[in-house]
């Protein structure tokens, strides 16, 4: 019997944790520090619970798998239109992600390393993840076992250099909330980070057994992930003020051109920190290019693989290139929030409705 | 000696073809080394021994060519003391003289005896020239598939070791062995290996690199080696106890293993002789070599023409001073040393021993010298470029060198691009490109530490 190409338990963990990697560092921040006046871990914490929730009801609906791949299965279900119906918020939500992701990783190069190339040649530094999407999710697994080994390592040097010339009273206060996060759009905004297991759901062959290890390793991930997130918001806020990094766009960043010691080799560690972002964020774009494909492919059985990959391809390469400010990223990252909720507790809903009735349609069939 | 002379008295003529006799002299018409001599004559019919002078062991020829080989032709027969006796047909005949057998056959007759008197024309066993070593083994392979046989035979005393051979090539008949350990192999592995060996239409094959190409072939290019070409019979002996099979072909000294995966071609032989600790920091060594092989040039780019801020104030200050008068851009400036060193490297490597030591030593420090004074580089690029041509002589596999000089390029060229940001895009490309690619069925990009022993 051939083995199902099931991501391992290391692999999950090194993909949800490249996955908060990709995105952590310049959009997300921002989006906490102006969300609440209180402590800034009590909306992580709330995102967080919400991911562990969302993650479960993932995990029930890929148990209900028998080495089939999702939309594979919700296809076999409820047939081609439905499936159409329930999916194309999440493939639209996959693009809408891709675009931002990428636009928003181009806009911090020209601000901080490259600012006179164009965008739309930064931009094509997509083709590498595309090509890696297209080769399959085993080849993204084996690229992200390597990127995680080198992209952590770097990462923890990063943010224990960040440690130096902090105040911790400026982190104040750090219990108080007045729960006025839960009003502010951006709280809703910076729902993008914790997406990471929709992301693996979508790709690769499931069974009950894979799908209770990927939940309980996405949640030893989340854990470990958390003092990363952490300190991606604390650090600028205890070296800034809180007044000075709300006005910031990326306070993180900004944090890293503060830093100065003789004994380190290189003065601008804002270079390293985008440098090494460009690790996270090619796996994390081939996975979801990847997922792209695999959902388009379901629900287009006769579609040439390579001409679904090179469509997504160039949708998102002409949409980051096309948008025309920073201003506009974030707009876009708030204005769909209502499809990165759907597809963290609506669509898992959904998935395991159309299942339930696929199974039963089955035993009516069979008698 | 009773059997020849039964089996010549057997030799009879087909009504239908052609003498033997003739087709071999047709066949071996125009070849200087080619005999056909007349030994005697059976029921009235002359006997000819057919063979090629070149091949054929004089010394075994003797019972019968020999000035003391007198004496009636049932004598001079029975001194013969070679090893096996064959019948064949014409095809059967001629790939026989080629091997260096000679072949008895009447005048008139269709078929003949072939007498493998062959006299195998190799070296001794020598030490190992591409894969030298402080502590261990110190036998290398030869040109000779069954001396090759023997040393691996030698290192693995076990009936699990088995050997299956083909013969590939229309016209070199080359032999080709598979060798592997029955516990350890993966089946399928197996047979896919035997199945693509026997698929191979070739005319002929010299070496076992160019063999794995051929083995290949069905898939695209690529740029890395997908196998290693080891001419040790303790690294063979080790890689088939972990489970790989060993592809060995008559006429190279070079054995191919496989599966290959990336980090494969970091580990010596010697690693294995060594303490642990020691095994690991010269492991690390290795890949620091490889990094800084890859990347230090790259780096120079990038810091000296594009991401000037990253260094440090102190170093770029140098950095800019030690360029003062260069009139070429960064990246001319060191792709011009890059192509030198190559140069150097590649001039030492073809010329004999006593001469490339003075193209060394005149590349290396006089043209280095020169060039600085000149002002066509800076003093800081002839470090980099030193450093990065050591580094790369710290490559365990020769291959795997080869493509580290290819690559180095690849990134400079994206450094002269994006700065850093182009290395970086670089090298995740290079590792896309690793995780993408398959050998034999086995991914790549494995693992970083080599799996333990299957066999214990």
């Amino acid at each position: 019997m051939k083995r199902l190409s099931t991501l391992s338990g290391y692999d999950m963990l090194a993909i949800q944790m490249l996955y908060k990697g990709a995105v952590a560092g310049f959009i997300y921040p921002n989006f906490i520090i102006r969300s609440t006046e209180g402590a800034y871990w009590i909306p992580i914490a709330v995102w967080a619970a919400g991911a562990l929730l969302s993650s479960w009801i993932f995990s029930r609906l890929l148990a209900q798998l028998n080495g089939e791949k999702l939309i594979a299965g919700i296809h076999a279900s409820i047939g081609g239109i439905w499936t159409c119906v329930i999916c194309l918020p999440v493939i639209f939500f996959l693009l809408t992600a891709l675009v931002v992701m990428l636009r928003a990783y181009t806009e911090v190069i020209t601000m901080t390393m490259l600012p006179t190339t164009p965008i739309a040649f930064l931009n094509g530094m997509l083709i590498a993840p595309a090509i890696l999407a297209l080769a399959g999710m085993m080849p993204i697994v084996r690229a992200a076992r390597v990127f995680f080994l080198l992209t952590l390592l770097l990462t923890l040097v990063l943010l224990i250099v960040g440690l130096s010339d902090v105040h911790w009273i400026t982190g104040a206060p750090w219990i108080r909330t007045n729960g006025d996060f839960l009003l502010d759009k951006r709280f809703y905004a910076a729902s993008f980070i914790w997406m990471g297991f929709v992301i693996t759901s979508l790709i690769g062959p499931h069974t009950r057994h894979s799908a209770r290890r990927n939940w309980k390793m996405y949640s030893a991930a989340l854990l470990c992930t958390l003092p990363l997130i952490m300190g991606y918001i604390y650090l600028p806020v205890m070296t800034f003020g809180r007044e000075l990094s709300k006005r910031l766009t990326f306070p993180f960043i900004s944090k890293m051109d503060s830093i100065s010691h003789y004994w380190i080799l290189f003065e601008n560690l804002t270079a390293i920190f985008v440098s090494v972002t460009m690790f996270y964020l090619f796996i994390v774009i081939a996975l979801k290019l990847h997922a792209i494909g695999e959902m388009v492919a379901v629900i287009m059985p006769r579609a040439n693989k390579r001409w679904i990959h090179s469509g997504a391809f160039l949708v998102v390469y002409a949409s980051a290139t096309l948008l025309v400010s920073w201003r506009v990223v974030e707009n876009i990252t708030i204005l769909t929030i209502g499809l990165r909720l759907y597809v963290m507790f609506v669509f898992p809903l959904f998935g395991l409705l159309a299942l339930a009735y696929g199974r039963r349609a089955g035993k009516e069939g069979a008698l | 000696m009773r059997d020849i002379l039964a089996s010549i008295y057997r030799l009879t003529e087909q009504p239908d073809s052609v003498p033997l006799l003739g087709l071999l002299n047709e066949a071996f018409a125009d070849s200087s080394d080619y005999r056909a001599s007349l030994i005697g004559a059976v029921e009235g019919e002359e006997l000819y021994l057919c063979y090629l002078d070149s091949l054929c062991s004089t010394e075994k020829l003797e019972f019968l060519l020999g000035d003391e080989s007198g004496g009636d032709l049932s004598f001079r027969l029975s001194r013969y003391s070679g090893a096996g006796l064959m019948e064949g047909e014409f095809q059967r005949c001629e790939i026989a003289v080629c091997s260096g057998s000679a072949v008895l056959c009447k005048q008139s007759s269709s078929a003949g005896l072939i007498l493998p008197l062959a006299e195998n024309q190799q070296r001794g066993i020598g030490s190992p020239v591409t894969e030298n070593v402080l502590q261990g083994p110190m036998n290398a392979f030869i040109e000779s598939l069954d001396v090759n046989t023997a040393l691996i035979r030698q290192q693995i005393h076990s009936s699990k070791l088995k050997m299956w051979e083909t013969v590939i090539g229309t016209a070199s008949h080359t032999r080709v062995a598979l060798y592997y350990y029955a516990d350890a192999i993966d089946p399928e592995l197996l047979s896919d290996l035997q199945d693509r060996i026997a698929e191979i239409r070739i005319e002929s094959i010299q070496d076992s690199a160019q063999f794995l190409r051929i083995l290949m072939s069905r898939k695209r290019f690529h740029l890395f080696p997908l196998a290693i070409s080891t001419e040790r019979p303790d690294r063979v002996s080790m890689d088939l106890l972990k489970g790989k099979a060993i592809i060995m072909i008559d006429g190279s000294p070079f054995a191919l293993s496989i599966p290959s995966v990336y980090t494969d071609f970091w580990h010596s032989p010697e690693d294995k002789y060594v303490n642990p600790f020691v095994t690991n920091f010269l492991l690390t060594l290795r890949f620091l070599a490889m990094f800084i092989n890859l990347f230090l040039p790259a780096l120079y780019v990038a810091l000296t023409s594009i991401n000037v801020d990253v260094n440090r104030l102190e170093i770029s200050l140098a950095a800019a001073a030690s360029r003062e008068g260069v009139p070429y851009p960064v990246f001319v400036e060191t792709l011009l040393m890059l192509i030198m060193i190559d140069f150097i490297t590649e001039a030492g490597l073809r010329l004999p021993k006593t001469v490339s030591s003075t193209v060394t030593m005149v590349g290396g420090v006089v043209l280095g010298q020169a060039i600085i004074q000149a002002n066509i580089v800076s003093n800081l690029l002839i470090i980099v470029v030193a450093a990065t041509a050591i580094t790369n002589f710290i490559v365990i596999d020769y291959q795997m060198g080869l493509v580290q000089r290819i690559l180095k390029y690849f990134i400079v060229a994206g450094a002269s691009i994006a700065g850093l940001l182009g290395i970086v895009f670089c090298f995740a490309c290079l590792i896309i490109y690793l995780s993408c690619i398959e050998t034999f069925g086995t991914p790549y990009l494995t693992s970083l530490w080599p799996k333990k022993n299957k066999v214990t």
